[in-house]
């Protein structure tokens, strides 16, 4: 059970991948949200791949957490130190990755969740010195869209690497990645891009953010939010060395039941 | 390779095979890329807005949002406003060229009733201040609604100018819609865009200025009448108003109207009626056009906002010299300087008149008349409704403008009796003499839990009429009428040096809270009755009133300007004194 | 045995004329000749106004109305009977407050008590108000003009919050009362026996007999003493008339006070109830319901304006329109028989006819009122009808003043008695 979870999480990054490939060729970071809007309707296949690219993503990140969480109710740990830290910054990485994706379709809801990080950003020491990465508005896109399709996939591929040693899979879990995805996709629509108008309603930041937005607009420091969402993390890595894991496994699972509580009830 | 994953690559390629296919249905490629959006792929005969915003460049999505790229009707349609030009959207989509003009309007006060919301505080007891601009926003999340609010909720507040129009009962006077309330000349049918102008007719100005002071009907020559409907003709009703319920006559109507058939907007500029920016107290504070500024103009050349406004106008010819108001300085683009003529073209179609300007007659230029205003000699009438009985049930429900449902409390009005002649003169908001009429005489009975109170508040107003005429009121008809003196309807007469009035109106008799005539403004000793809505504004005085009904003593002989007297007025002035005059040998 | 035969017949209301004449046989025979018993004046001149030559009958001679109706002149005697001639000696009310009287001579001598008393002494003004009243000669005295009919009208309301009330059908304006008024006069002092009965006209001068300013004795001696004492009049501009023949009511629902107590009883029920309720209004002479209801309303009113003419007798008077006519009928199809017709032969359906406004002031108008009003001394048409109404037109019993009259009055003479009246009290 545990493996097949594993091995169809990494079916679902390369369909991501692969997916995420063939947009490249019809984004342009100078003219994101026409581009996005064009590959929806009027490339062909556009909006399929759009979707596929989208629910793959979306069952990744899903299959990623059911991963971790089926490692984590394990008794013991079957990797080595280095590995195990590897495999919580690929899991960092694939939050950023999930979060630069949202970014990029540039419509109206992905400039509020880019204003957030930035207001998140702006106020945190250390992170201060980050900003000149999201001031430039006029290339804003493009360092996105660099970072979303060359470094972080890459770092992500060698951290995934580092974890699992190879990034093999066998055909049965790439088939059922790319068939759990074309079959979401096919079932659901993606939420609809928010264009510009004074109808609009209230715009949301991707789902695994919608806490931090939250707590943003309880007007919470941008410090104390950034420590909260950091907090998994770290408790990930500290699972490692601690020995009692049920302190570890209930700090975890309290809080998140805690971000849960403040992402759907706060607002 | 196993037999496993053969058998998965299979399913694998099938299950592909039928996503693809569904989605090739789904994603209905549009055989041609349709410019400038998509929407003209359903839209592409929809006509032109007006000639400054073709669709080609602009197409659709530009004004009303919704996605422009999408193929089919329901994403291309999603969050699109149907009036992009209420004030809402306005600052969405319009603001991209018209900033200057959003933030104008924003601060109008058609677009806040400012004034009609100060003054009405002001004159039911409610606020010390009269020079307020707090608008129909500052209001609108108001709980504690005192009963001149509420008043101005359920009357006045109709005619906010981004009112909603959809919820008027009676369409046909539909007001509101923000920029479309006055710029929009034609309803959306079919295939046919609304039309948008700068060429505002008459007709849209109409829709709001009908009441209260009626400026727009009494221009056109049109009277409130006295509710009787007559003649009769073809057993109906006549001279019915467009709202159905009110009647009217016909007067004699302004010059302007009357010669050259002039539109509202060919006087009054776009800074006067949009504003300039700031937040005015009052109406005239926001008002930029002056009857010298054309009747006495000072040319200059012609500046690229009067080269943008006719171009867009469209009718009137590039202008080259033109005159300015002196307030704003805003170009009056369709006064134009041809040589030694001075070229009027109406706005609405270009025609072009012949100006006329103001003579150097004695009238115009001698001293004792320096304080007039020109609306005090030449406008012929005035609408002024006596008493305003509001009848305020706390009970009932009316329809609130502001909250735009129906809330508690519903007000009912009542009249005394209706002039239109000889109207009352005073001193104007301008510190000059204009004409005066009640606004407003507010009688008021309040049913409150099951009690009823009264309150009164008696004010008269100054304004210009719009009633212009060439020929001016004559001599006495301002220097020994009473009702013009603002003394009311009687017998003015002059008794060993001291004015005498009788009034005829008996106000206590009929009902009313307090003992002078309801159109008397002032004693004939010089006691002010009624109040005024501006801090400059009110009535003659014990001095002035001696004084214009003392020159009554010439004007018996001297009633006429060509009069040899006045052509050197002070010195036939002397003369007189001295004994040296033939007068009453 | 007489005072029985009072007592029972006020009782029910009606005194048959000969009881009274056995008694008082001269009165009796007086009262015969006199215009509150023929009415004459007012029915002739309205009948040869619609159209009819040569009118010269009584309210008891009066023809029946004809049924065949294609012009004014068809519709008039039904006009009179059901609109006009409710007041008059045989009927005893018409629905409106204040205008319930007895029946015949009782129409005056008595007042209309519950308890039935005669009264004894001068004959109350109540009596003479029940038919004089609204814009008539009468209802001035006491300083009363009719509001306009609109509902909108009906202000201010009262202290307990109720409309204003109602007298005569309709609710007043409360102008400046006659002065013999505020004295505490009453009609009958001054309109005595001898005037009632035609006799003798009664007239200021028989009181007021000195008179030495230069005003009365030098300038004015032609003018009647109206003219200059009035403080107001009633002009009633324009009167349209409606018969309608069809129960169209419910655009009436404003205006169901038009001085007229049955119609506006009449309409009352008629826009409540759900069935259909027949256009129907008595003929106020048979006491006989009728087809049709007539409704009415003015163009506008004034007080403050006013016209002279020369009377036929002479002298400068008030005049004021009573009435300028548009009449409109619509028999029971829909159809329009009349539509607002205004014109007989080309000329204006209109009477104006000089009379004294009872509104009479101590202090006179001012020369201007008079020598500076521009609808005396310029009277020209301006092409606007409602400003040219106020213009005479066909006056009865008087002339327009002439163009030598209306110079005279702006002449160098005048201006120079008039300015050294003013500087000469400075």
């Amino acid at each position: 059970m545990s493996r097949t979870v594993s091995l169809i999480t990494l079916g679902l990054f390369f369909v991501s991948l692969l997916s995420g490939f063939v947009i490249i060729f019809a984004y342009h970071p100078s003219d994101a949200f026409t581009s996005v809007q064009k590959i929806e309707f009027l490339i062909p296949f556009g909006l399929f791949f759009r979707k596929l690219h989208y629910f793959s993503s979306e069952a990744f990140t899903f299959f990623l957490l059911l991963h971790i969480f089926l490692e984590l109710s394990k008794k013991k740990i079957y990797i080595n130190a280095t590995s195990w830290n590897y495999s919580v910054l690929s899991f960092a990485l694939v939050i950023v990755l999930m979060f630069s994706g949202f970014v990029l379709k540039a419509d109206l809801s992905a400039n509020a969740a880019a204003q957030v990080a930035y207001s998140l950003i702006k106020d945190t020491p250390l992170l201060k010195n980050l900003l000149p990465l999201f001031q430039d508005s006029s290339i804003f896109y493009y360092k996105f869209f660099i970072w979303h399709i060359l470094f972080l996939p890459l770092i992500l591929g060698y951290a995934i690497y580092k974890h699992t040693k190879t990034l093999h899979v066998e055909a049965v879990y790439f088939s059922i990645a790319i068939g759990l995805s074309l079959l979401i996709s096919m079932l659901f629509s993606m939420p609809k891009d928010i264009i510009l108008s004074s109808k609009a309603k209230q715009l949301s930041s991707p789902w695994f953010f919608e806490g931090a937005e939250n707590l943003l607009l309880k007007s919470f420091s941008a410090l104390s939010i950034n420590l909260i969402l950091i907090t998994p993390f770290i408790l990930l890595v500290a699972y490692f060395y601690i020995k009692p894991k049920n302190i570890a496994r209930i700090l975890l699972f309290s809080w998140l039941l805690a971000y849960s509580y403040i992402s759907v009830f706060l607002s | 390779m196993k037999l496993k994953n053969i058998l998965s690559l299979l399913a694998l390629l099938s299950l592909f095979i039928l996503v693809f296919s569904i989605f090739s249905n789904e994603t209905k490629i549009p055989k041609k890329i349709t410019k400038p959006d998509q929407c003209m792929s359903c839209h592409a005969d929809m006509s032109d807005i007006d000639h400054a915003h073709p669709k080609e460049i602009f197409g659709c999505a530009s004004c009303h949002g919704g996605n422009k790229w999408a193929t089919n009707k329901k994403d291309a349609h999603r969050d699109m406003v149907l009036n992009p030009a209420r004030l809402e959207h306005v600052s969405i989509f319009c603001i991209k060229c018209h900033k200057n003009i959003i933030k104008r309007i924003s601060n109008s006060m058609m677009q806040s009733q400012s004034g009609i919301l100060n003054v009405l505080k002001y004159q039911w007891g409610e606020s010390k201040e009269l020079n307020s601009t707090a608008g129909i926003a500052d209001i609108r999340g108001d709980t504690n609604i005192s009963l001149a609010q509420n008043h101005f909720r359920k009357l006045c507040a109709a005619c906010h100018i981004n009112q909603d129009e959809k919820i008027f009962k009676n369409q046909k006077v539909a007001r509101g819609g923000g920029c479309s309330d006055c710029h929009r000349i034609s309803k959306t049918k079919g295939n046919l865009h609304a039309k948008f102008t700068t060429r505002i007719p008459t007709k849209n100005c109409l829709k709001c200025h009908n009441r209260s002071n009626r400026i727009g009907l009494s221009y056109e020559g049109v009277f409130e009448s006295a509710g009787y409907g007559t003649p009769y003709k073809h057993g109906d009703f006549t001279h019915k108003m467009s709202d159905g319920r009110r009647f009217y006559y016909n007067l004699p109507d302004d010059i302007h109207h009357k010669s050259a058939n002039m539109s509202c907007i060919d006087c009054h500029s776009e800074k006067g009626v949009m504003g300039n920016g700031k937040k005015h107290y009052h109406m005239e504070e926001a008002e930029d056009i002056k009857c010298k500024d054309c009747h006495k103009p000072h040319f200059k050349k012609a500046n690229t906002l009067a080269l943008t406004l006719a171009d867009t106008n469209e009718k009137v010819p590039e202008p080259k010299i033109i005159a300015y108001t002196k307030k704003f300085n805003s170009p009056l683009y369709n006064i134009q300087k041809d040589g030694n003529r001075t070229d009027f073209y109406r706005k609405i179609d270009g025609k072009k008149f012949n100006l006329p300007k103001m003579s150097d007659k004695p009238y115009h230029t001698l001293a004792i008349h320096k304080r007039l205003d020109c609306s005090a000699c030449h406008s012929l009438w005035a609408p002024s409704c006596y008493g305003c009985h509001e009848v305020y049930f706390e009970n009932g429900k009316q329809f609130d403008w502001v909250k735009r449902k129906n809330t508690k409390g519903q007000w009912q009005e009542l009249r005394s009796f209706l002039r239109f002649e000889n109207p009352s003169l005073g001193i104007g908001y301008n510190k000059k003499i204009m004409p005066f009429a009640p606004g407003c005489q507010v009688i008021g009975t309040i049913f409150k839990d099951k009690k009823v109170e009264k309150f009164h508040s008696m004010a008269m107003a100054g304004w210009d009429p719009h009633t212009t005429q060439k020929k001016s009121r004559t001599c006495v008809n301002c220097h020994f009428n009473p009702a013009s003196l603002g003394l009311g309807r009687g017998n003015l007469d002059i008794k060993d040096g001291n004015i005498t009035f009788n009034p005829i109106y008996d106000s206590t008799k009929s009902g009313m809270p307090f003992s002078y005539p309801i159109d008397a403004f002032v004693s004939a000793k010089g006691k002010q009755f009624q109040s005024t809505s501006r801090k400059e504004a009110r009535s003659f005085n014990r001095v002035e009133l001696q004084k214009i009904v003392g020159a009554y003593k010439c004007i018996i002989c001297h009633d006429s300007y060509s009069d040899k007297i006045y052509k050197d007025f002070n010195k036939s002035k002397k003369l007189f004194y001295s004994g040296k005059t033939t007068c009453l040998k | 045995m007489l005072k029985i035969v009072i007592f029972i017949s006020i009782l029910f209301g009606s005194l048959l004329a000969k009881d009274c004449a056995s008694c008082h046989p001269k009165d009796a025979k007086n009262c015969q000749h006199s215009l509150h018993y023929t009415l004459k004046k007012a029915i002739n001149i309205t009948r040869v106004a619609w159209g009819i030559k040569d009118s010269n009958v009584t309210l008891q001679t009066l023809p029946l109305p004809k049924t065949d109706i294609k012009k004014p002149s068809d519709l008039v005697d039904d006009f009179l009977r059901r609109k006009c001639l409710k007041c008059h000696l045989g009927n005893r009310s018409s629905g409106e407050k204040g205008m319930k009287r007895g029946k015949n001579c009782l129409a005056c001598h008595t007042p209309h008590q519950k308890n039935g008393k005669c009264q004894k002494g001068k004959i109350s003004m109540d009596k003479c108000l029940s038919c004089h009243n609204k814009e008539f000669v009468g209802g001035d005295f006491l300083g009363l003009f009719p509001k306009d009919y609109d509902k909108s009208y009906r202000a201010p309301l009262t202290k307990d919050g109720r409309y204003p009330p109602k007298k005569y059908g309709i609710d007043f304006h409360h102008l400046s009362p006659d002065i013999h008024y505020q004295k505490g006069m009453t009609c009958v002092d001054c309109h005595d026996k001898n005037d009632m009965q035609g006799i003798k006209k009664v007239s200021c001068t028989d009181c007021h007999k000195n008179l030495s300013k230069k005003n009365h004795t030098a300038y004015h001696k032609k003018l009647a003493c109206s003219t200059c004492h009035s403080a107001w009049n009633n002009n009633s501009y324009e009167l349209s008339v409606f018969r309608d023949n069809t129960s169209d009511y419910k655009k009436w629902k404003n205006l169901t006070l038009q001085e007229d107590g049955y119609l506006t009883n009449f309409l009352r029920i008629a826009l409540r109830s759900k069935k259909k309720i027949p256009p129907k209004m008595p003929d106020w002479i048979t006491h006989k319901f009728k087809e049709g209801i007539w409704y009415s309303g003015y163009r506008y009113k004034r007080w403050e304006n006013f016209n002279l003419a020369n009377s036929k007798d002479g002298r400068i008077m008030i005049i004021r329109p009573l009435f300028q006519y548009r009449i409109s009928y619509r028999d029971k199809n829909g159809k329009m028989i009349l539509d607002d017709a205004n014109k007989i032969d080309g000329k204006k359906i209109e009477v104006w006819l000089p009379y004294s406004p009872h509104t009479i002031s101590k202090r006179a108008k001012s020369c201007e009122s008079c020598h500076n009003n521009p609808l005396i001394i310029n009277p020209k048409k301006t092409g606007y009808e409602v400003l040219d109404m106020q213009l005479p037109n066909n006056i009865i019993n008087g002339s327009k003043l002439t163009k030598k009259q209306i110079k005279k009055m702006t002449s160098k003479r005048y201006k120079k008695i008039r300015a050294k009246m003013l500087f000469g009290s400075d």
